[in-house]
């Protein structure tokens, strides 16, 4: 017999009370897992939906996380009913996430196996940030050995993992930084006074950070530069994403020390590191050594407007009058004239390989969905241009890469050196 | 390129002669110098058409090497390439440089103007000697080449080069794709998987 109607009725909301609350759970806990880049849960979690539902929230994914999904789907789903329809549903309006979605499951197969040139070339084709996220996820010999592996197929990679391998021969550098612990520009500092991270500056390693004094707008004095390059970090913190200048201070004093070449000019600096010069790692002798960061267009702009003799980025030397000239330009038929997507450099320093890259990404940025659809392959291309060429000029050099109907990505090195 | 005042380009051209004078005295050539005034020449048509003419067989490497960027520059920034791409084809045949970047400049336009749809005019045999030599070069100046030769393939062209010469570049291109360890030739030589695919009749 079948229950009354009033039982009946309760039952039924209660089964529907139930299935939203299981919903709501389910959206939660999707959500949390997208939220922590646990992208397996999140394809497993997403696979737990019907199709309407797996439609609407693949959509609701931005393009790096559903491309992240994509390979986590490729990884673990593979074979299952839904994997394909999952697929399709990511994919929906953005081919950028199957092709990225590619790049990450190849990579994580490359892990798998291992085949670290494999892995080298798959993390060239990722964005900044996704490659050093991925570095910082390995273990010490797998860094070893992509390392290794990179100076052969990516310089970028190498970078990326040499940077990487700084930071974690610095004690402050090997443990996670939490942001309730963060200084002056997110920089973390100890109150004891413990190294907070180590100073990379253009990839290359400069000491173990003490303590960081975020300058903001005051001018220091001039001193010696130690460094230049381009991006800047302390410990798992980025100071400055772009070129900047790294010089040696006369006094430690924010308001009396400072960047430049003649000493005589101020110039308003990011902050003053303090950096133990050797023996730290060995627990003897710390000599505290401040380095005060700057960016370098802020330098070469306050040397212009005093007189100075510093190039953009540049340290005094006999190029300090070179010029160094480039740029890359989406072009072809899909582009209107004097509107192309463009990205060019005229600066004092070498043009490095990650700038190459990071012009590219600019570039990109400035194109249209269809322009960027169409010069997919040309982009892949003149990404592998920059990471083989080391072109002085005079001789000026030229280079077109073609994608789909005549849409191109030219690469120009009108004068100096590109990419170091 | 302009249409700027012929003044202008006759006056470049003086300075570049002056300049160029400078060197043959023995003195030090400015290369960047000579990029500028020799870009200010290549303002118009008719100044590229006079450097090439003037300078296109010069042994003076450094100037070569700048015609070559300026005409490449100017065959894919042009609106109407058609009248540059005499030029290119006649300083294919004049170049005697084996300068990487040189050469490099002139695939790049070579392979331009054929993805435009426009053939080769010049004596076939100078563009599959140069082909020729540049799949012989260093990687760089190979990748440019399999990018020209893609573009002639796919613009229709190769039945203007001799047969002969078209089984020789098969031959090398294939070699090219078993021995390569250069990445970005590689990637360049996907866009020949085709021609590649059969060797020619």
């Amino acid at each position: 017999l079948s229950p009354p109607l009033v039982q009946r009725q309760e039952l039924l909301r209660t089964a529907v009370v139930q299935r939203e609350a299981s919903r709501a759970a389910l959206l939660k806990s999707l959500r949390d897992s997208v939220k922590a880049g646990e992208w397996q849960e999140v394809a497993t979690r997403l696979n737990g939906f019907d199709e309407a539902d797996i439609k609407r929230l693949s959509a609701s994914l931005s393009v790096g996380e559903a491309a992240n999904t994509r390979a986590a789907v490729t990884q673990y789903l593979a074979g299952w009913p839904h994997e394909q329809m999952i697929l399709d549903a990511l994919d929906a309006g953005r081919a950028e996430v199957a092709r990225i979605g590619k790049i990450y499951a190849a990579y994580e197969q490359a892990i798998a196996k291992p085949d670290w040139d494999r892995a080298a070339k798959q993390l060239n084709g990722m964005s900044s940030s996704d490659i050093e996220s991925r570095v910082a996820a390995l273990s010490p010999s797998q860094l070893g050995a992509l390392e290794v592996a990179a100076r052969v197929a990516s310089q970028r990679v190498a970078l990326a993992c040499t940077t990487e391998l700084a930071r974690r021969q610095s004690p402050g550098g090997a443990r996670s930084v939490d942001s309730s612990d963060a200084g002056d520009a997110g920089v973390p500092n100890s109150p004891s006074g413990d190294i907070v991270g180590a100073l990379v500056v253009g990839g290359k390693y400069l000491g173990d950070v003490v303590r960081f004094e975020k300058a903001a707008e005051t001018a220091l004095e001039a001193g010696e530069v130690a460094a230049q390059g381009v991006r800047a970090t302390i410990g798992l913190t980025e100071i400055a994403s772009d070129a900047v200048v790294v010089a040696k201070v006369a006094s430690t004093a924010v308001g009396s020390a400072g960047v430049g070449v003649a000493a005589t000019t101020a110039v308003p600096v990011l902050g003053v590191a303090l950096v133990a010069a050797g023996g730290v790692a060995a627990g003897v002798g710390i000599a505290l050594m401040p380095l005060a960061i700057a960016h370098a267009s802020v330098v070469a702009k306050t040397l212009g407007e005093f007189g100075g003799t510093l190039p953009p980025g540049g340290a005094p030397n006999d190029n300090a009058k070179r010029r160094h000239h480039a740029n890359i330009h989406a072009q072809g038929p899909d582009v209107e004239e004097d509107k192309e997507p463009n990205h060019s450099w005229d600066q004092g320093t070498p043009i490095t390989k990650v700038q190459g890259h990071l012009g590219i990404e600019s570039v990109k940025e400035l194109c249209t969905r269809s322009q960027l659809r169409n010069r997919a392959e040309a982009f892949r291309r003149a990404t592998t241009f920059v990471d083989r060429t080391l072109h002085d000029a005079p001789p000026p050099l030229f280079r077109s890469f073609y994608g789909n109907n005549n849409a191109r990505v030219d690469v120009e090195i009108v004068t100096g050196t590109a990419f170091v | 390129v302009t249409s700027e005042s012929p003044d202008v380009v006759t006056r470049a051209l003086g300075d570049l002669r002056d300049l160029l004078a400078q060197h043959d005295d023995g003195k030090e050539i400015d290369l960047e110098r000579l990029l500028d005034v020799a870009t200010e020449v290549a303002h118009t048509p008719a100044g590229l058409r006079a450097l090439v003419q003037l300078y296109g067989d010069s042994k003076n490497a450094a100037l070569v090497r700048v015609v070559t960027f300026l005409l490449a520059r100017a065959v894919a920034r042009e609106k109407r390439p058609q009248e540059l791409a005499p030029l290119v084809w006649s300083l294919v045949e004049q170049i005697r440089t084996s300068d990487a970047s040189a050469r490099s400049n002139m695939l790049v336009a070579i392979g331009h103007l054929s993805r435009l749809g426009m053939p080769f005019d010049g004596p076939p045999e100078a563009v599959s000697k140069f082909l020729k030599e540049a799949l012989e070069a260093d990687p760089m100046v190979q990748s440019a080449a399999v990018s020209a030769i893609a573009g002639i393939v796919g613009g229709g062209f190769l039945d203007r080069l001799p047969p002969t010469a078209v089984n020789d570049l098969w031959r090398r291109l294939s070699h090219l794709k078993q021995t390569t360890n250069d990445d970005l030739v590689k990637m360049e030589l996907r866009d020949l998987a085709a021609f590649l695919s059969t060797p020619p009749t």
